[in-house]
């Protein structure tokens, strides 16, 4: 995969590029959420407009994108996460096609008048592989079967070659997998439905697909896949704008009635959460205040406006409170693969607290913010420092040059530190995450 | 993740003309600096393409401005166009704003600059455009200035510009006193205060207090900038401003306007005839009502500040290396492109091909720029290393700052200067504090650089050097004693007068630029400190009372020396300088002729009435006369005799002038034997 198209500078999207990866750069765009849905709107432009003839040099363009925006600000992982799994849902949707392409020839692609064709040729070699994934969907705490991702709708009724085709591997997959999520059976029951949730899970991968010949003729019309590929983007959109709502879902699961709830900062999975506990328990929520970006305060405000009772302490209470809380939940700005996390600085003395009071540590966040990174933790600068101007002030008395300040803005918490990862897609402990970022990219993107 | 190399991807050019959303913002950058203070650094480039953190200032103004979401630039450049155009072409500014290079030869002056910019008629006259004076390092949206300043003109249509006020900061030898109105944000006066020879008094024109009489007065505040006694941070002016199209209108219209503070804006506040105002806008003054979501930059840490002289180039090295400008900092935002890991004590090194030997010491904060090698026992203390240099065994480096391709021999020591690009250093060298070393210079073995020596790869030239006797005086260059005995026969160099040396510039103003003053200047200089400053300035101004402007009673010398940076704010500045010509004359003919003291009392009591003077300085005035008939020449003895003689005579007339305090006699007699 070593094609790459360049975009052109006169095409508006290396314009739209150029421009968020500025906007990465100089900090206007914030927040892994943010981050996110920038990124995914550039790439879905990206799919749109550009002009591709083999679904290789998107990829490649995709990922050189994706380099970019990394290379932008190395620290906001949410980037590099989103344009893997776009490529991956890329790439799954190709794969699709070209199964439903093998099996339909020689009619072309997108005609949509086939009827389900014997697709038991291509099943096996991707067995393995939805062996694992179908895995990932029964885990045990997983959320109500309403709650998984990606309910893929329209993108199949668009192109229901393809549909058919999915819903023969599904069949296949079904007889072998280990165990069935409930999502999947009833689409193994009902295959003319087109709500086969898992698509984006059918971990196919291109360079493995043994009937290469046949799908090179294919591959020059991979332009046809366009409509495809945006709404799959359009999915994954969709699912980065419900990601509070889908976390928030099992948030009574979590908390009990009367429980003393501590918290830090102004996570707005962590806000989504409480706040729709509240709905079926009464509890208190301590907010540490947060020095010095004060989110704790807008924090306290937001809960407190929606009738939670909330105490707003100092950091430096965090440890002295610790005892007559229950819980303390965290956001994070980024999992990483070990487990460990990176949030809101004060989190990390928050959670040693919590650790030296057996209190349970739960961390809110979506799955977009799983990062297939290992080592960031080891780098000084990822604790991402801020001016000390936040703590010292330049416009204070003249001792700029007297004191270093220090002022980082995030903290990296060790896996041990924490009890329970609640996600949009279940709950996990830390030692499952690597497993859930091992299926949710694919290997050949860890490196953009 | 580790990071990865920068993507040479970039964007060859940006068709021009394109639809931009919402106002155009314009700013105008000035890229000559008009005066001579980096001038052996820019033989080959100009001043602002002058590497900070191994990133061109320009760079990092662009970047500054492009935060504040500024579309497009004016670079209106001087000498060495040339490079800025094809630096700017190469940047990859250049898809995302909008950026223009002006050039022109004969502007002199800032305010040159902006007649010709009037000429060009290039800015929307419609739109206020930001003037950069110097190159800037800002992490604060300078468009809020431009929307306060929108919001004042709805108001008033007479604001025709705001001035950009920062709190606190480092005390600066140039930093002005202002008199503001900070309720309407209106500038009434704006005063130069260098901080050396420290003026002791400030003089505000009465027509501001009166016609009619300010009702408001009491709100008036003094803004001055931060001195060391007082803890609270003063005023600093940002050189950054909010001008509507009247001002380089106004320049065109006033030919003689050239430095943008001292001329144009007092021009402005003093003209009634134009009737318009200025004003100024504090930076982080309007967060208050600010929106609480922009929370990651803080409520605090607004960092402007610009590159005039060779100490900021250093001060704000230093706050960029210790992140005060956050985002803009090296190892997240670097503008060229090159990608630098942060270390613990804000170290940072490029991630490419930096060669650090185990017995390397690096004391942060500090930066090391790409494919540079340090040998064995080097020690780098708070300093900058551009791209590709060399340094070799035990040798140490103090709080300098060098540019690319620089290679430094064994064992040498250099302390707090500035070393430009292919500059070689030989082992053995020993570099003073505050020394510039041009581009292209070579030190021979052994040299020892003196403190504050400017060493050039050409000659000096003063300002009024003709080019065209450039070949004549290439011969006897070699034989210059001081050269060889200072740098040693292998050196490559000229050694460039001491900035004080320097003589005045000839410009043809009566006003001289107080700023200019030699002793003020070296106080620009990178490695002086001020706060030495405040210790001998106390001398320093006692004699510069003595011989400008005595003070009016011993109050107000009593807490003149209690604050010494701060003049007492006198607003009585004194009868005009025909008094004092009269009364000496006056008295020089009472004491050649022999008139009576009572007569020549009256005389002088007329005077006084007439120019309403006050007696004091009519006091002042006989008792400088008096003592200068004493003949102070002879023995101890004869000095006294000669002294009765003279005061037993003309004592009386002394006496008639200090009905209260006899005290003061004695307060002149000093003040005069000090002059």
């Amino acid at each position: 995969m070593v094609s790459q198209i360049l975009l052109k500078p006169s095409d508006p999207n290396a314009k739209l590029t150029e421009a968020l990866i500025t906007s990465l750069r100089r900090r206007e765009i914030v927040g892994s959420r943010n981050v996110a849905l920038a990124t995914a709107a550039v790439v879905q432009n990206i799919v749109r407009s550009v002009k591709f003839t083999t679904i290789e040099e998107l990829i490649g363009l995709i990922k050189g994108v994706g380099r970019r925006l990394v290379d932008a600000n190395p620290k906001e992982l949410a980037a590099g996460n989103i344009i893997r799994r776009i490529l991956r849902l890329i790439r799954e949707e190709y794969s699709a096609a070209v199964q439903a392409h093998l099996s339909t020839t020689p009619s072309a692609p997108g005609t949509p008048d086939l009827g389900p064709e014997t697709p038991g040729l291509h099943a096996p070699q991707n067995h393995y592989l939805s062996f694992m994934t179908d895995l990932a969907f029964s885990t045990p705490g997983s959320g109500p079967s309403s709650s998984l991702p990606l309910q893929r709708q329209t993108s199949l009724s668009n192109f229901v070659a393809m549909r058919h085709s999915r819903a023969q591997a599904q069949m296949e997959r079904a007889g072998s997998a280990l165990d069935l999520s409930a999502a999947t059976s009833s689409l193994f029951t009902s295959p003319g439905r087109s709500d086969s949730a898992d698509g984006r899970w059918s971990n196919t991968n291109l360079a493995g697909l043994s009937s290469r010949r046949g799908s090179d003729d294919f591959g020059k019309q991979a332009g046809r896949l366009k409509p495809v590929l945006v709404q799959a983007i359009d999915e994954v959109v969709n699912e980065l704008e419900t990601t509070h709502e889908d976390v928030a879902k099992g948030a009574k699961e979590h908390i009990h009635s009367s429980e003393v709830i501590l918290t830090l900062g102004h996570s707005k999975t962590v806000e989504a959460f409480l706040k729709q506990a509240y709905r079926d328990r009464k509890f208190t929520v301590i907010v540490a205040e947060s020095a010095p970006s004060y989110l704790g305060h807008s924090m306290a405000s937001s809960l407190s406006a929606s009738g939670i009772p909330v105490l707003l302490i100092p950091d430096s209470a965090v440890h002295a409170v610790m005892p007559r809380t229950t819980k303390l939940i965290l956001g994070a700005h980024t999992v990483l693969a070990n487990g460990g996390l990176f949030a809101l600085a004060g989190a990390l003395a928050a959670a040693l607290a919590a650790k030296a009071h057996a209190k349970p540590v739960v961390v809110t966040t979506g799955q977009f913010k799983f990062a297939p990174a290992w080592n960031l933790y080891h780098e000084y600068g990822a604790a991402d420092l801020q001016s000390p101007g936040a703590v010292l002030g330049f416009d204070g008395d003249g001792s700029v040059d007297g004191v270093e300040g220090v002022v980082p803005y995030y903290e990296y918490i060790r896996p041990e530190l924490v009890n329970l990862f609640v996600t949009n897609e279940g709950d996990h402990s830390p030692s499952y995450i690597y497993r859930i970022i091992k299926e949710a990219y694919d290997d050949v993107d860890v490196e953009l | 993740m580790p990071p990865k190399k920068p993507q040479p991807i970039r964007n060859e050019s940006k068709p021009k003309g394109d639809a931009v959303e919402g106002p155009l913002l314009q700013a105008v950058v000035l890229a000559d600096s008009y005066n001579r203070r980096f001038e052996v650094l820019c033989l080959d480039q100009p001043r602002v393409l002058l590497p900070l953190c191994s990133t061109p200032l320009l760079s990092w103004t662009l970047e500054s401005l492009a935060l504040s979401k500024v579309k497009q630039v004016f670079i209106f450049c001087g000498v060495h166009a040339d490079k800025i155009r094809d630096f700017v072409a190469s940047s990859p500014y250049n898809s995302t704003l909008d950026i223009q290079c002006l050039s022109s030869k004969t502007a002199r002056t800032a305010g040159d600059a902006l007649r010709e910019l009037d000429a060009m008629h290039v800015l929307d006259p419609e739109k206020p455009f930001i003037l950069v004076q110097s190159p800037i390092i800002s992490n604060y949206d300078l468009s809020k200035i431009v929307d306060a300043h929108k919001k004042r003109r709805e108001v008033d249509k007479n604001f025709i510009m705001t001035m950009g006020i920062g709190r606190g900061g480092r005390r600066h030898p140039e930093s002005p006193i202002m008199l503001v109105h900070p309720a309407s944000s209106r500038l009434l006066h704006y005063v130069q205060q260098p901080l050396s020879p420290a003026p002791l008094r400030v003089t505000f024109p009465a027509s501001i207090f009166l016609d009619p009489f300010p009702v408001d007065m009491d709100s008036y505040e003094v803004w001055s900038g931060p001195s060391a006694s007082s803890s609270r941070g003063g005023f600093r002016d940002l050189g950054i401003d909010i001008c509507e199209a009247d001002i380089p209108a106004l320049c065109t219209e006033n030919f003689d306007y050239h430095d943008l503070r001292r001329h144009l804006v007092n021009g402005v506040l003093t003209s009634e005839l134009l009737g318009k105002k200025i004003a100024v806008h504090l930076v982080g003054s309007e967060d208050d009502e600010e929106v609480k979501g922009d929370h990651r930059s803080g409520s605090g840490g607004k960092y402007v500040e610009r590159v005039r002289d060779t100490r900021t180039f250093a001060e704000i090295t230093r706050d960029m290396l210790r992140r005060w400008a956050f985002p803009l900092a090296p190892d997240l935002n670097d503008p060229s492109g090159v990608q630098y890991e942060l270390r613990k004590g804000n170290v940072y090194i490029a991630r490419d091909n930096v060669v650090l030997s185990r017995t390397t010491t690096l004391r942060g904060p500090l930066l090391i720029g790409p494919r540079s090698a340090l040998n064995h026992n080097t020690l780098v203390n708070q300093s900058t290393l551009g791209a590709d240099c060399s340094v070799g065994p035990n040798t140490t480096i103090t709080t300098s700052y060098i540019f690319d391709d620089v290679r430094i021999g064994a064992n040498c020591l250099l302390e707090e200067c500035i070393v430009g690009k292919n500059v070689q250093i030989a082992d053995g060298v020993k570099i003073g504090r505050g020394v510039l070393i041009g581009d292209g210079v070579k030190l021979g073995k052994g040299a020892a650089v003196p403190d504050f020596a400017r060493i050039g790869r050409e000659r000096y030239r003063p300002d009024n050097f003709d080019s065209d006797d450039e070949d004549e005086d290439e011969d006897d260059e070699v034989d210059d004693p001081r050269r060889l005995q200072v740098l040693g026969p292998d050196s490559v160099g000229f050694i460039w007068p001491q900035e004080e040396e320097e003589p005045p510039s000839d410009s043809e103003d009566e006003g001289e630029d107080p700023f200019e003053h030699p002793r003020n200047k070296r106080l620009l200089q990178l490695g002086r400190t001020l706060s030495n400053l405040t210790a001998s300035s106390a001398s320093l101004s006692t004699l510069s009372k003595a011989s400008s402007s005595p003070p009016e009673s011993p109050m107000s010398g009593a807490s003149d020396d209690s604050l010494p940076d701060m003049p007492s704010l006198i607003l009585d500045s004194g009868p005009p300088a025909a008094f004092y010509s009269e009364a000496s004359a006056s008295i020089a003919r009472a004491y050649e002729e022999g008139h009576s003291t009572e007569n020549a009392a009256l005389e002088m009591k007329t005077l006084v009435m007439g120019y309403n003077a006050g007696i004091d300085r009519a006091r002042e005035e006989i008792m400088k006369f008096l003592l200068g008939k004493v003949d102070a020449s002879g023995k101890l003895g004869d000095v006294l005799t000669s002294a009765t003689k003279v005061f037993s005579r003309w004592g009386g007339m002394v006496k008639e002038f200090s009905p209260s305090d006899p005290t003061n006699i004695a307060l002149d007699a000093q003040l005069f034997s000090r002059a």
